[in-house]
């Protein structure tokens, strides 16, 4: 009935790591699971009472429990009470029939209950064997006896029999106290049945019949021999004096004898208890060959010859020997054809008892499902800690890995705590909080993540099973560099906070965002001339001042994007924009006008805008704008300049050094009119991945690939400024650093209007009769010249800060008749 | 919060309670009811028909949907293949895909099954997965933990 129940107990049993040091298990999950399960169900079917299916149902249900690693003291309890039903049964059939045979299988039950009580008790599991070999070999050897037409069993043979039970029962008592000379006892008890078997059993005749019959014997056979085997080896070494021999004392019985015997009886029990008919064929062969090759490699080449490859080669064809046999079975099951549902319906008709109403598709059904829940939880639950194996005193290996859940806090820009402390094998949980005011996210090296958390959200992040120490960050570009880092590293404690942000990992940019991120510069885009011509389709940013318009209230919609574009010569970048262009727009009005700015925000980041020109608490006017949404900032200027507007979020520094700066410039009063008015926005570009956004490292290292005026270098080498010969000229000059300071100078020329921090400090006819030459603009800064060409020709104009113009901070004004 | 990706989820879960809800509805309540009340070969075509709606759905809405809002869901947890092999919730997905291909094969067969007459092998395949499903349930319950 519940073959794929019992197959998948058997892969369950044995996918238990059978060479480390929590094997153990996997010999009780075989015995009490699977072979209990077994023997129970076949008890319970012949006893045909409800109740006697307590004992198969509790044992299964138990075993699936200790597999997939659930509390093992409840698993462990089933099987006891398995164990007792199994008991009760063998009562309950002793009532109806008195045997010999019922009488043994009772004993060999009462095995099962000691090994369970120890189990349950956390005792050695070596203690536990030789009351597993009492229940399976006892019962075993009775459901032979029981089988009784096939042999010539003497009542004083039936008495010997009896005897060596005895011995073998007071040698497990034996062992629960002195495990040594117990085991020896056993031994003893095991070669003399060893003897018994070969003796009464018909299977020295029938091997010479044919077919299944046949089978059944070969099977018989080659089991007593390793049951004599192993009997010898208990009696001869005792108890557990190595691994080796452990490992040898225990499969001899356990495999050689007990699955061979399984083996050979499937062919009877399988029909009996399936009601089906089981059709033999040869190819079972196969799998019974299988395991008494694949055994003996392990025992002789493994444990014998300690051949490590011999011992692990034996030990997994011994798993697909049992394996293969299962689905053997099955299929002598399955295939046989037979007459349709009629028998079925009849059942249902006549349904007396729950398990007789149970029809032969109903279970199979069952079976299927059974065997999909135990494989899916238990692969699901796999590489965790098994707590099956909670209570296995044998090995020193540290009760690894309990589930450790740690609250992980992102805010700018820092992560809480910055150092998470985990013992090897711990499987952690983290509660990753984002308490900051933009969106943040934490990645971990082993590729767990979170998604994108707004303010205020929390999510879970599984972090996995610990076995090696991770880095984790924040993967929105800039945050990393900023700070916003942690790290899990392996150790006793399970955390502990650390406040001061690690500054390790300023070098490594793996957050930047770009697809081949700059962890070293070596990654970043280089540039080989900055001075050679741009790609076709560029287009320079037009300085002209645009008008002010004849309103007095400014209002304008740009949207925040994300635009790919070259930078310099053979440099692609994503740049952060207002309104798709670096610098932006440049704003134009009059002391005293009204602006409206509504930004939109059609990136993945969080942004804000800081008017220099506007007064207040960042955190009343610089409001940040969420991803998708839009704000409109109000401001009137009250006061005239060349002032910077920028992207205020953290960190500033990357926000400005990719892009996102402009000029706002307000007139002072009664300015005087000019031929020509430019804006020069000067700015730094540092070049990050290749189409990815800028390298932070060199941000802050004030690094520059390039220096530019209004966002490209040599921008008005390739389309100059142009002006008429005699034209005043006016020329604002804002620098939006984010670092470096400007001296903006026009050669062949000089100025005679210098308006620099919020005054003219040169005018025409000032008493001193100075000129200017250079006008120093610091970042964040701005101010504007006023100039007269007289002389058609070219006139460069430059930051005399002459490292910086050579990288591209310098254009030419035309001057035509 | 209501967002787009919860209301992916929430085509994703309610596409999966028709499904697993459709078939325990079938097995559980009405085919035992059809067994008693109707007569053989009325109750043949019935059924019949029935899975072959319910095959139809499976195949032109169910899979398509389920698979789609998956590889959606997937994409928003920031699901990637190497993580699939990694205990906790990897495992738990890969179980969960892994039990969907079988639940789908299982019905598949079992379509094929009662379409030829095996009924005893119908019988079967449909148990199987419609337990499967539950454990597609269930591991789905266990994911939203993790």
């Amino acid at each position: 009935m519940l073959v794929g129940l019992w197959g998948g107990l058997a892969r369950l049993g044995y996918s238990l790591p059978a060479d480390t040091s929590t094997a153990d298990d996997h010999g009780i999950l075989m015995s009490l699971g699977f072979l209990g399960t077994l023997i129970a169900v076949e008890r319970a079917t012949a006893l045909r009472r409800s109740w006697a299916w307590l004992a198969p149902v509790a044992a299964a249900v138990g075993s699936i429990w200790l597999a997939v690693g659930a509390p093992a003291v409840v698993g462990k309890s089933l099987l006891l009470l398995g164990g007792i039903g199994l008991t009760a049964a063998y009562i309950a059939l002793d009532r109806v029939q008195r045997s010999t045979h019922n009488a043994l299988m009772g004993v060999g039950a009462v095995g099962w209950i000691v090994a369970a009580a120890l189990w349950l008790a956390n005792r050695d599991i070596a203690l536990l064997v030789p009351w597993l070999a009492v229940f399976l070999v006892i019962t075993i050897v009775a459901e032979r006896l029981e089988l009784s037409r096939l042999l010539q069993v003497s009542q004083q043979a039936r008495l010997v029999l009896v005897a060596i039970m005895a011995v073998f029962v007071a040698g497990a008592i034996i062992s629960t106290f002195d495990d040594g000379a117990g085991l020896r006892v056993c031994g003893a008890a095991l070669i003399g049945l060893t003897s018994w078997l070969f003796l009464c059993d018909l299977a020295r005749r029938t091997v010479r019949q044919r077919g299944v019959t046949r089978f059944m014997a070969v099977g018989l056979l080659a089991g007593y021999g390793w049951l004599g085997v192993g009997g010898a080896l208990w009696l001869g070494y005792g108890f557990h004096v190595d691994d080796a021999m452990y490992d040898a004392q225990l499969h001899a019985v356990f495999l050689g004898f007990v699955m061979s015997m399984v083996f050979a009886h499937a062919p009877v029990i399988a029909p009996s208890v399936l009601r089906r008919p089981f059709q033999y064929r040869p190819v079972l062969y196969i799998p019974l060959a299988l395991l008494h090759l694949s055994l003996t490699v392990r025992l002789v080449g493994g444990d014998a010859l300690t051949s490590d490859i011999a011992w692990r080669a034996g030990g997994i064809t011994n798993v697909i020997a049992l394996l293969a046999f299962v689905a053997g079975t099955a299929t002598s099951l399955l295939i046989v054809r037979r007459p349709a549902a009629a028998s079925s319906e009849k059942a249902v008709a006549d349904s007396g008892r729950w398990h007789a109403r149970l029809s032969t598709p109903a279970v199979g059904g069952v079976a299927v499902g059974v065997v999909l829940l135990a494989v899916a939880v238990a692969f699901a639950n796999s590489g965790r800690t098994s707590s099956a194996s909670d209570a296995t005193p044998t090995a020193g290996s540290a009760a690894a890995g309990s589930t450790v859940g740690v609250a992980i806090s992102l805010r700018e820009m820092r992560i809480d705590p910055s150092t998470v402390t985990a013992k090897p094998g711990t499987h952690l949980i983290l509660r990753v909080t984002n308490n900051g005011t933009m969106r943040h996210d934490l990645r971990l090296s082993n590729g767990a993540h979170t998604a994108l958390l707004n303010p205020g959200q929390t999510t879970v992040l599984d972090a996995g099973v610990i076995t090696e120490a991770l880095n984790g960050w924040c993967t929105v570009p800039g945050h990393r560099a900023a700070g916003m880092t942690m790290k899990v590293v392996l150790g006793a404690e399970s955390t502990s906070p650390s406040s001061a942000p690690e500054a390790t990992a300023m070098g490594d940019m793996a957050g930047m965002g770009g697809a081949a991120d700059s962890t070293a510069s070596a990654s970043d885009a280089v540039s080989s001339n900055l001075a050679a011509a741009p790609p076709a389709g560029w287009k320079p940013i037009d300085a002209s001042l645009p008008p002010d318009g004849a309103s007095s209230v400014h209002d304008v919609i740009w949207h925040l994007k994300d635009v790919t574009m070259s930078v310099a010569p053979g440099v692609t970048q994503t740049m952060w924009t207002f309104d798709g262009t670096v610098p932006g727009p440049v704003l134009h009005g009059r002391v005293g006008d009204t602006f409206n700015v509504t930004l939109v925000n059609d990136t993945d980041m969080t942004h804000n805008i800081d008017f220099h020109a506007e007064e207040g608490p960042s955190a009343a006017v610089m409001t940040p704008i969420a991803p998708g949404a839009m704000h409109t900032y109000h401001f009137v200027a009250h006061h005239a300049g060349a002032w910077l507007y920028h992207c205020g979020t953290e960190p500033m520094l990357m926000h400005m050094g990719n892009g996102m700066y402009g000029a706002l410039i307000v007139e002072p009063p009664d300015l005087q009119p000019v031929a020509k008015q430019f804006v020069l926005v000067g700015s730094e570009v540092f070049f990050g991945a290749q189409g990815g956004v800028g390298d932070y490292s060199k941000m802050l290292a004030d690094k520059p690939d390039a220096v530019v005026f209004n966002g490209y270098p040599f921008a008005y080498h390739h389309a100059p400024l142009r002006a008429r010969a005699g034209d005043r000229i006016r020329v604002w000059v804002v620098d939006a650093g984010p670092t470096r300071s400007l001296a903006f100078h026009v050669v062949g020329a000089l100025f005679d209007t210098v308006y620099l921090d919020g005054a003219y400090t040169l005018r025409p006819g000032d008493a001193a009769g100075g000129g200017a030459q250079t006008i120093p603009v610091d970042p964040g800064d701005g101010g504007f010249v006023e100039l007269r060409l007289t002389q058609a020709g070219a006139y460069p104009f430059l930051t005399h800060a002459m490292a910086d113009a050579v990288i591209g901070a310098a254009g030419t004004i035309d001057v035509s008749k | 919060m209501v967002s787009w990706w919860s209301l992916l989820r929430f085509v994703h879960v309610l596409s999966a309670a028709v499904w697993v809800g459709g078939q325990l509805t079938l097995s559980a309540l009405l085919l035992p009811l059809l067994r008693r009340r109707l007569p053989t070969e009325l109750r043949a075509t019935l059924t019949t028909s029935i899975g072959r709606r319910f095959g139809f759905y499976t195949l032109a809405v169910f899979v398509p949907l389920q698979i789609g809002s998956g590889i959606g869901l997937a994409i928003e947890r920031g699901v990637t293949w190497h993580m699939l092999a990694q205990p906790g919730y990897g495992r738990t997905l890969s179980a969960k895909l892994a039990v969907f291909v079988v639940v789908m094969v299982l019905s598949g067969l079992h379509g094929w099954a009662h379409g030829t007459g095996r009924t005893a092998q119908a019988r079967v395949l449909a148990l199987g997965s419609l337990i499967g499903s539950c454990v597609i349930v269930l591991l789905a319950t266990a994911l939203v933990a993790t």
